[in-house]
């Protein structure tokens, strides 16, 4: 390098500090320094009033004596896979043929965003309304002569209430990833494929599927990670209940922290979940990561 | 003496405006016995008590020339605010809370006691300030006191056969009656609990457990359980009444309004707010009535109640004012004004502040007044409310039987004392 090159460097490398400064910063602050006291408070009694007292790892033991978080992890298991899987399926079956060029699937694909941009207060709301004893549910269930349902009030029909939302809520969104996704798939191989008489179910199974293997990843993790973070649909729509029978686990973890100020027993249930979630996060590249060449 | 550089001069106004934005200089006590300065009153309140509220404060002002900033909140979110500020060490002076939280804010330090200079708690019923002490020291004083009464349709009961001027006295009659008022499909039922809702599970657990002679907690507080005969009692019976499937936007209370619900149990406001709701469709005595809340036959009478109350915080720069201010809201324009709209402030006389307080509701209610049980007075209420309900509704929802139901609670709850 050159002399100049070095005196030249230098007030590059101050700006560039300089510029990375704020974000570091912010970083740090909201991000680093909140989760170490996470991990910090996890292992003290801390109740929001006083000095956090270190108690080892009594917190861990006392999920595993807790009936309400046992409770809460198997609801959460429930609802991710229930959501999950149903959403990512019809998501893709509606983006197959929304990919497709034509006008038509221009505004069919701006229309299934709808729910995704609505507010989930609003939307939760208008479900309220669709899941109450003479709403839009009960009289479809009329009209082909079934008695209405207590669905937000029976405990075994609420967390498939909840489920129904949140699949119609999140899939446009998905929707969109996928279609995208299927719109950057290389044409030849189609053709390839068709010219050596390939039907649309083979075509779909052996070339669609595996090239859409990345984007399918991507939508997987993220579906699973929001799921098992989800908080807001239960706590808008059921509160939890009927009988706890929709306390999801961040439910669980946010009326143990605030309500009843067990922030130290809170902490220590948010890091249960995050290594449950890097686990799950980690097993799904490991098995989708294969064959992307 | 330097010259003040530029960075000096810099570094100076920073400091000056960080020492701006943080908390206000300590507001003087009155040591004469006279209120000064500001007084910020968090709150949650009724439309219909509203704006005589208000008037109050503003003669308060005029009067006194205390400063008082108001902040109404919805009433789901005031303890969450209130406990944030405490949490960052900035709490409003006067705050209103449920009876259900002051013994843990009382046990974190977080409340003043009652200045008995300011207040005197003789002015209040006796019995009516208990559920707002902790170890012995009174942390608060009661609004919107709420023992409970049995409200029952009369409509229906003439429908299904039963005498309307009758209503059921005991648990074993209220059963009676709600086997006789219930319809095949459990579509309209007798008795209707207050499903789903943790302070109501608790409070009618505390009746049916404490009229058989049982106890959920021990004096001390340390021990609580429902796995004993009342508790499995208690939860059996609940089971057998009511239908836990049935939906209003209103709860049971609307349930009650539109018939669907014969009878349930709530407070001396639900009258006025029925009558509100539709004057036309249900009138006192007519469509609907009330009774002293049921024991079990031979039982002793058990009435459970709940209450709000005005605390003040321990940080208040100014507790003095704090609880002149509230006893200056306590007095009898207050009491007059919330007993007209069917809310109780039990000072002393309270029933001789208006028409209303020779009522029916409001003699049942003072007839109460002696067996008023608001439950364990314990800083792990609210969880052992939730346990309450956890355990009613499960056996209602038929997810569990008492049993599992009762040692779930005891699991629960025994995490928490």
């Amino acid at each position: 390098m050159s002399v100049l090159g070095r005196v030249s460097a230098r007030p590059q490398a101050t700006a560039g500090v300089a510029l990375t400064l704020p974000v570091a910063v912010f970083f740090v602050v909201f991000w680093l320094v909140p989760f170490l006291a996470a991990i910090y408070l996890s292992f003290t009694d801390y109740e929001m009033a006083g000095t956090p007292n270190w108690i080892g790892l009594a917190n861990y033991e006392r999920m595993f004596a807790d009936p309400g978080f046992l409770n809460s992890a198997w609801i959460t298991v429930v609802y991710t896979v229930c959501t999950v899987v149903p959403t990512i399926v019809l998501a893709l079956l509606v983006a197959v043929p929304l990919s497709k060029p034509g006008r038509l699937n221009r505004r069919l694909r701006a229309l299934v965003m709808i729910p995704a941009v609505m507010p989930l207060a609003a939307t939760s709301m208008v479900w309220v309304i669709i899941y109450s004893d003479r709403g839009l549910a009960n009289t479809l269930l009329g009209l082909v002569g079934i008695d209405p349902q207590s669905w937000l009030t029976s405990s075994g029909l609420a967390i498939w209430a909840l489920v129904v939302m949140v699949v119609w809520k999140s899939m446009g969104l998905f929707v969109i990833i996928l279609t995208a996704g299927l719109q950057a798939l290389p044409g030849e191989v189609y053709e390839a494929a068709a010219i050596d008489g390939s039907g649309a179910v083979t075509t779909f199974t052996r070339i669609t599927l595996p090239l859409l293997r990345r984007t399918l990843l991507f939508v997987l993790v993220i579906s699973v990670a929001g799921s098992m973070q989800a908080f807001v649909p239960a706590f808008l729509l059921t509160g939890g209940g009927p009988a706890d029978a929709t306390q999801v686990l961040p439910y669980y973890i946010w009326s143990n922290a605030f309500p009843y100020e067990h922030m130290g027993y809170a902490a220590a249930m948010g890091m249960v979940l995050l290594v449950a979630m890097v686990i799950v996060s980690a097993l799904q590249f490991g098995f989708l990561k294969g064959g992307d060449e | 003496m330097a010259d003040p550089t530029r960075r000096g001069l810099l570094a100076a106004g920073a400091l000056t405006l960080l020492a701006g934005c943080g908390k206000d200089q300590p507001r003087r006590q009155a040591a004469d016995g006279r209120p000064h300065g500001e007084v910020t009153v968090w709150l949650h309140g009724s439309q219909d008590t509203g704006p005589q509220f208000q008037e109050l404060v503003h003669r308060y002002i005029a009067e006194f020339k205390v400063d008082v900033k108001l902040l109404h909140l919805p009433v789901g979110q005031l303890d969450a605010k209130l406990l944030t500020a405490f949490s960052g060490g900035a709490p409003p002076d006067v705050f209103k809370i449920g009876h259900w939280s002051f013994p843990a804010h009382a046990r974190k330090k977080r409340l003043a006691p009652v200045d008995t200079k300011a207040l005197s708690l003789q002015n209040y019923e006796p019995g009516t300030t208990t559920p707002l002490t902790y170890q012995d020291v009174p942390y608060g004083v009661p609004i919107d006191f709420n023992p409970c009464m049995l409200y029952y349709r009369k409509d229906r009961f003439e429908e299904a056969g039963l005498d309307p001027g009758k209503p059921p006295a005991t648990w074993e009659e209220v059963a009676e009656y709600s086997a006789k008022l219930t319809s095949e499909d459990r579509r309209r039922v007798g008795l209707q609990w207050l499903y789903g809702d943790p302070q109501w599970a608790l409070m009618t657990l505390t009746a049916l457990v404490r009229g058989k002679g049982g106890e959920l907690v021990t004096a001390g507080g340390t021990k609580a359980s429902l796995s004993t005969e009342q508790g499995l009692n208690a939860l059996t019976y609940m089971s057998g009444i009511g239908n836990p499937k049935l939906s209003n936007p209103l709860g049971a209370l609307g349930l009650f309004y539109s018939g669907e619900a014969a009878m349930v149990v709530s407070g001396a406001f639900l009258g006025p707010a029925l009558e509100k709701l539709g004057k036309d469709k249900l009138t006192f005595g007519k469509q609907y009535g009330v009774a002293p809340m049921p024991t079990w036959a031979g039982g002793p009478p058990v009435v459970p109640a709940y209450t709000w109350g005005w605390g003040v915080a321990k940080d208040s720069p100014n507790q003095f004012t704090a609880w002149h201010l509230i006893n200056y809201l306590q007095g009898a324009p207050s009491v007059a004004a919330n007993l007209d709209n069917g809310i109780i402030i039990p000072a002393k006389g309270w029933r001789d502040a208006g028409p209303r307080g020779r009522s029916e509701i409001m003699k049942i209610v003072a007839d109460g007044l002696p067996h008023v049980d608001f439950g364990p007075i314990i800083p792990g209420t609210l969880e052992l409310a939730k346990a309450a309900a956890g355990a009613v509704d499960s056996v209602a929802h038929g997810k569990s039987t008492p049993a599992q139901a009762a040692a779930t609670f005891d699991s629960t709850v025994r995490l928490v004392l």
